[in-house]
């Protein structure tokens, strides 16, 4: 009775976040325009960069679209989840949620599950429409695109895990904007957002490259530079020791925030 | 069983008190400001049956939300015991929420950005109603609350009445059989607040749920409930019935009438005139001696009347006579004109 009640909630808020993310056309379409624009600039950066002066033959600027194409995915799919939760305890609405039959971080997973849904094959349409429409090609096997795929989730997954560490970080910091400035820097730098980290100085690649930013972000991407089995097997293992380890700690950080608040009761 | 019951509920919130603004910033910086302990709700022991419809007033401060907070298992106490619905409040929180409902009238519970039609319906889904039922009881509460005309527009666009009927409705879709309601018509106009407090009354009435209700409003307490429990610095003052409380504390009106004679003038027992302005006349009634419905008859028959409002004694003043022991003469105080006091 228990885990029906609960999936039929989670149902519930997952529904919520496809309604709330289809109720904002305008803010998917600028972020399309966006990602469409972010490539073409990266497009004409690359065909214009000398890669074959680095004599990596995976650097072409046909693969690096794509691998661009498949961050950007990752990233407009996903938002800036952290701030719901920190309007929630800032707000007072956490009390709100708080009194509701459902724990409150499942919900928010599963809202945010729901918004996923909705925004991940727009972005994909878009993004891939235009990295095919600027290449000409698919850089990627098309028995290799389960794995790609399952990449991708594993991916959403592990960011939205630190958002919700970083939304709930509130509790104890009062705004979780200095904290995902930091870690979205970090994304940025040691996630590979742009540039792949095999282009990295070699002690700088391999730091970067065994992080959780790289499971984030540059390890589904580089399956566009190297579709090969063994490298999507290796992506794929990094993906899920983080989403456990970074499971772990959300669990953790979750239990500790919602003691505080209800100690506190802010 | 209790619908609620509370033993020496006791919540104090450790807080940091700001260093002088004058230190030395290092000193500031590294040294923790001493802690001191804010005693919220002390000793707070009460007992509500099922279907008994309380309110649950104080002064700002007097630690009404807390123990509203503690009792809804947000809020864990620094000692003390609760049972609301036979659940421990911080410990079974999830099953308690089944058997509550709670309406913040500060926060909402609805999604904004969706239609209160979808809103009831999630709420539903998360509260596992079955399908049918769902429907049967929404349709039973769109028509009750009257939301009928706005179901299928954002609540974003509801004015603030419409909006706490429809919160209502949405801390009812589950069927819960206590309500706990935290100033529920802050904000409203007279139209409004009339409206809302007769459909909570009628609910209450017709299936029986148990109303804790908080409000600075005497109108709300008055209109809705049976029974009031009075808290001060987080300590009971004073737990009596509301025929009680309206005979020795809210018997006094004022009333004030705008009417066409530029020297107005109203001679009734039971009522004293506060303040005569041109085309204004202020009057305190004692509601013992004469009902205001009389007082408003007589003041249309008598006078020509622009327009008349009649306004409840402010809850600070009613808290204010209890903490004086004393009930309330009309004849004993006059506040100035347009005030009452007790």
């Amino acid at each position: 009775m228990q885990l029906s009640s609960n999936s039929s909630a989670l149902r519930a808020f997952a529904r919520i976040g496809w309604r709330r993310a289809a109720a904002e056309p305008l803010a998917t379409a600028a972020r399309g325009g966006l990602n469409v624009l972010a490539l073409g600039i990266f497009w004409a950066f690359w065909r214009a960069t000398p890669l074959a002066e680095l004599r990596r033959p995976e650097l072409t600027p046909e693969r690096l679209i794509w691998y661009l194409a498949v961050t950007e995915w990752i990233v407009f799919s996903t938002g800036i989840p952290y701030r719901e939760i920190e309007d929630d305890i800032r707000s007072g609405a956490l009390a709100t949620n708080l009194t509701r039959p459902i724990d409150y971080a499942r919900a928010c997973c599963a809202q945010w599950c729901g918004g996923i849904a909705f925004r991940l094959p727009i972005f994909a349409l878009v993004g891939f429409v235009a990295a095919l429409g600027l290449s000409g090609t698919v850089p990627i096997d098309p028995a290799m695109l389960l794995a790609g795929l399952a990449s991708v989730l594993l991916a959403l997954a592990i960011l939205h895990l630190c958002h919700l560490m970083i939304g709930l970080a509130t509790i104890w910091t009062g705004s979780a904007a200095p904290l995902h400035w930091i870690w979205q820097k970090g994304l940025f730098v040691l996630g590979g957002l742009i540039i792949p980290l095999s282009l990295y100085p070699a002690p700088f690649r391999r730091f970067a490259e065994n992080s959780p930013f790289a499971a984030m972000l540059s390890a589904p991407a580089s399956l566009a530079l190297d579709p090969s089995p063994g490298h999507a097997i290796a992506v794929l293992r990094l993906q899920l020791i983080w989403l456990i380890v970074l499971a772990g700690m959300a669990w953790l950080t979750d239990r500790a925030a919602i003691a505080r608040f209800l100690e506190r009761g802010t | 069983m209790a619908a609620i019951r509370t033993d020496n509920l006791t919540k104090s919130f450790r807080v940091r008190q700001p260093e002088p603004a004058d230190g030395a910033l290092l000193r500031r910086l590294l040294r923790r400001a001493p802690a001191i302990d804010l005693l919220a709700v002390q000793d707070l022991s009460l007992q509500i049956e099922p279907s008994e419809r309380v309110a649950f007033i104080g002064p700002n401060g007097a630690g009404k939300s807390t123990s509203l907070k503690m009792l809804t298992g947000i809020l864990v106490p620094t000692s003390g015991h609760a049972e609301v619905a036979g659940f421990v409040p911080w410990r079974d929180r999830g099953k308690l929420a089944r058997h509550i409902g709670i309406v913040f009238g500060q926060r909402s519970q609805l999604w904004w950005q969706l239609p209160v039609r979808a809103s009831l319906d999630l709420l539903g889904q998360i509260y596992d109603v079955d399908r049918t039922v769902l429907r049967q009881r929404m349709a039973r509460l769109i028509d009750g609350f009257e939301i009928g005309a706005f179901i299928d527009r954002p609540v974003a666009q509801l004015s603030l009445g419409q909006r706490l009927r429809c919160e209502i409705v949405g801390a009812l879709i589950h069927a819960p059989s206590i309500l706990l309601l935290d100033e529920p018509t802050i904000g409203l106009d007279v139209t409004s607040k009339a409206l809302l407090r007769d459909h909570l009354d009628g609910l209450s009435r017709d299936s029986g749920t148990t109303v804790l209700l908080t409000s600075h409003d005497t109108g709300d307490i008055e209109r809705i409930c049976e029974r009031v429990i009075v808290i001060d610095h987080g300590s009971l003052l004073m737990d009596l019935p509301i025929a009680q409380l309206k005979r020795d504390f809210l018997r006094r009106r004022t009333v004030t009438l705008v009417t066409a004679q530029e020297t107005p003038e109203l001679r009734i027992d039971g009522v004293a005139a506060v303040a005569v302005e041109p085309y204004r006349l202020t009057l305190s009634v004692d509601t013992t001696v004469v009902p205001i419905e009389k007082v408003v008859a007589t003041a249309l028959e008598r006078l020509t009347i622009r327009d008349l409002s009649v306004e409840n004694p402010p809850l600070e003043d009613v808290i204010k006579a209890i903490y004086r022991g004393e009930t309330a003469d009309p004849r004993a105080s006059k506040g100035p004109a347009g005030a009452t006091q007790l």
